[in-house]
């Protein structure tokens, strides 16, 4: 019972479809998973794994050719996607709020960095002008940027691409947001600016206690930081469980392709790497069977005639493999 | 016998001495400054190696390799390609030798073209196979070697995923026969899964052809993984270059330790052990570079005399040469 109020946000059966003259694509297909208050869950997939469009549609921020075919979003008990307009606009950038990618292109170059952090202060808090230069410049202390009184006056182009996603990251925080979406934060980064960004939401998590989901396609990036993992390939749920879970007891054979594939800095060059052959597929036409199946080592007659479901392995630990069946029964 | 043997064996393919690239930018309405993406960078390579270029970006790793095949006149400096300076040299014959393989593989290949045309087009310019039949059976043997199927002979770019393009961007190089490829950051724009196709693909193709890498990329595992020497590039100076285990268990530099303290392991237990070196600041602009060490802005060891001087880059040991006043 304890556990069910300590949850914070609940996907339910989420799908996700896209459609183009060809036809549809199904980039989210029956996704489901729970977040805990103060929780960092991470997100691992590769493109087209539909880790983004998932969580995007936390905020309902999916394109206008996409549609949620089903499923249900639970914010704190309510359904994201039954709000109204206006119940949404109250939710975004106040309780959960979004740091992209590129902080090039999220910041609005035309406005300065005061302009683009008042907007949601103005909007979702009642404090007076005063009152919001002051948060203002408590926020931009708290992302790390020196002499924020001179930095409010700035426009994006005059900063560094790590000062930008600084700013991106104060503007997230502005209202004291229950649930932050980091979708790739780091990505466009460079590696020590890189650390610089995941130590500051590693700290904010602590001083805030906010709940995180963070979207990455690199593993070393989500092991530092998320207290559970959930990995995606070809728009479902394979594996999930908590960090140390996935990164040493991982039971899913894409998992492993994963983990493999990246090149090991601590080990000599001699070592050959292990990719998983073949291609992601195709979205367009999904085919019956385990969608793994044509890159799996382990692929079995079952694999290509039926998907395998969700299996729990232990308490919070599941992977969707008809390799695990035994495992499951015993 | 033996011993001369060897020294021919290690006679470099590529040298380079004293390369400077500076690009002149408009800073005011009539005012220019240099910048200078490649400052006084000597290294040498020998056959059938790899050396590795990491940097962070800005640190123009990338306008050195095009500087290297001369894409950009370099503004000073010698080049030299099986020790005749390529300087001032008509390009078409070495373009035979020296080859490239782009970071891109969306941008970098011709979408109207098809993948025989894109990988027949060097050795048409090359006149390298007058004989259609033996020209068709050149590029088949590619895409056998690169593994495309060869029912893609006729098909275009947009038809493929950026693993495939960047095997036809591979094909492409390899067609003139070349003796020396730079890799500019190959595998940066492909899936995890994908990278280490093509990471083993290139090893293959050099254990097989005996081609020479300069291979550029931010990825330091990646690197490390190809690599025989690694030289580690900070505003557009080489601040270290050494072996590539050496580099990566004993890293003298500040640089070089501050950049691989910040690499994420995909290990909790390591990750939560890792004692990660204070990092500070960021690169400072190429426009406007510090004086005396690019560094010294950044660096927790930096003293009056790193204000004052560039350190040049010296070989402290065999084989490992760095660029810093504190050692």
């Amino acid at each position: 019972m304890e556990e069910q109020l300590n949850v914070m946000l609940e996907v339910k059966n989420l799908a996700v479809s896209f459609y183009n003259k060809s036809g549809e694509i199904q980039a989210v297909r029956d996704v489901s998973y729970q977040l805990k208050k103060g929780e960092v869950l991470g997100i691992v997939g590769e493109s087209g794994s539909g880790k983004s469009v998932s969580s995007h549609c936390i905020l309902r921020l999916i394109p206008d050719n996409g549609k949620v075919r089903s499923g249900e979003i639970l914010f704190e008990g309510k359904d994201i996607l039954k709000m109204s307009q206006k119940e949404m606009q109250n939710l975004r950038g106040n309780r959960i709020s979004m740091i992209f990618q590129d902080p090039m292109t999220a910041l609005d170059p035309l406005f300065t960095v005061e302009y683009q952090l008042n907007e949601s202060l103005k909007k979702h808090t009642g404090m007076g002008s005063a009152e919001r230069k002051k948060r203002m410049v408590e926020l931009l202390e708290l992302v790390g940027i020196n002499q924020p009184e001179r930095r409010l006056k700035q426009y994006p182009h005059e900063l560094s691409g790590g000062m930008r996603q600084r700013v991106m990251i104060a503007i997230a925080l502005s209202c004291s947001p229950n649930l932050l979406i980091a979708d790739e934060p780091t990505t466009a980064l460079d590696v020590t600016i890189q650390a610089q960004i995941i130590d500051l939401l590693k700290e904010l998590k602590e001083k805030l206690g906010m709940a995180i989901i963070f979207i990455t396609h690199d593993l070393g990036v989500v092991s530092d930081i998320c207290d559970r993992i959930i990995v995606m390939y070809a728009g479902k749920i394979v594996e999930e469980g908590t960090s140390r879970e996935i990164f040493y007891q991982h039971r899913h054979p894409y998992t492993q392709g994963l983990l493999e594939s990246v090149p090991d800095i601590g080990k000599d060059q001699n070592e050959r790497l292990k990719p998983i052959k073949g291609n992601p597929p195709d979205m367009s036409s999904v085919k019956p069977g385990c969608a793994f199946a044509p890159r799996c080592r382990e692929a079995m007659r079952i694999c290509v005639r039926e998907e395998p479901p969700l299996m729990e392995l232990s308490e919070g630990h599941c992977a969707a493999c008809w390799g695990l069946l035994g495992a499951v029964e015993k | 016998m033996a011993d001369t043997l060897q020294s021919a064996e290690r006679a470099p393919l590529l040298e380079v001495v004293n390369l400077k690239k500076y690009f002149s930018v408009k800073t005011g309405l009539i005012r220019k400054t240099d910048l200078r993406a490649v400052d006084d960078v000597s290294f040498s390579i020998a056959r059938g190696e790899t050396l590795g270029i990491v940097g962070e970006s800005g640190c123009g790793k990338t306008t050195l390799g095009r500087t290297v095949l001369r894409l950009t006149e370099p503004t000073s400096g010698d080049i030299r390609y099986e020790g005749e300076s390529i300087i001032g040299r008509d390009m078409k014959e070495y373009r035979k030798k020296m080859q490239i393989v782009f970071q891109d593989p969306y941008a970098s290949l011709d979408p109207r073209k098809t993948v025989s045309d894109i990988i027949g087009e060097a050795m048409d310019i090359q006149k390298m196979y007058p004989d259609k039949a033996v020209r068709r059976e050149k590029i088949l043997e590619l895409m056998r070697l690169v593994g495309l199927n060869a029912q893609f002979y006729n098909r275009f770019p947009h038809e493929f995923s950026g693993g495939q393009r960047q095997r036809i961007g591979i094909a492409r190089a390899l067609a003139v026969n070349p003796g020396f490829i730079v890799c500019d950051e190959p595998v940066s724009a492909l899936d995890v899964s994908i990278q280490a196709q093509i990471i083993n693909m290139l090893e293959d193709l050099q254990a097989e052809t005996g081609i020479t890498y300069l291979f550029i990329a931010h990825d330091l595992a990646v690197v490390r993984h190809i690599s025989t020497r690694i030289g580690v590039m900070y505003l557009g100076h080489m601040v270290e270059l050494t072996g590539s285990r050496e580099l990566y268990e004993r890293p003298l530099h500040p640089y070089t330790q501050m950049l691989l303290s910040a690499i994420p392991v995909a290990n909790p237990d390591l990750s939560a052990a890792k004692k990660r070196m204070k990092l500070e600041g960021e690169i400072p602009s190429p426009l406007n570079p510090p004086s005396g060490c690019p560094f010294r802005t950044r660096c927790p060891r930096a003293s009056a005399r790193c204000r004052e001087q560039m350190p040049p880059l010296t070989e402290v040991e065999a084989g490992h040469s760095v660029a810093c006043h504190m050692l």
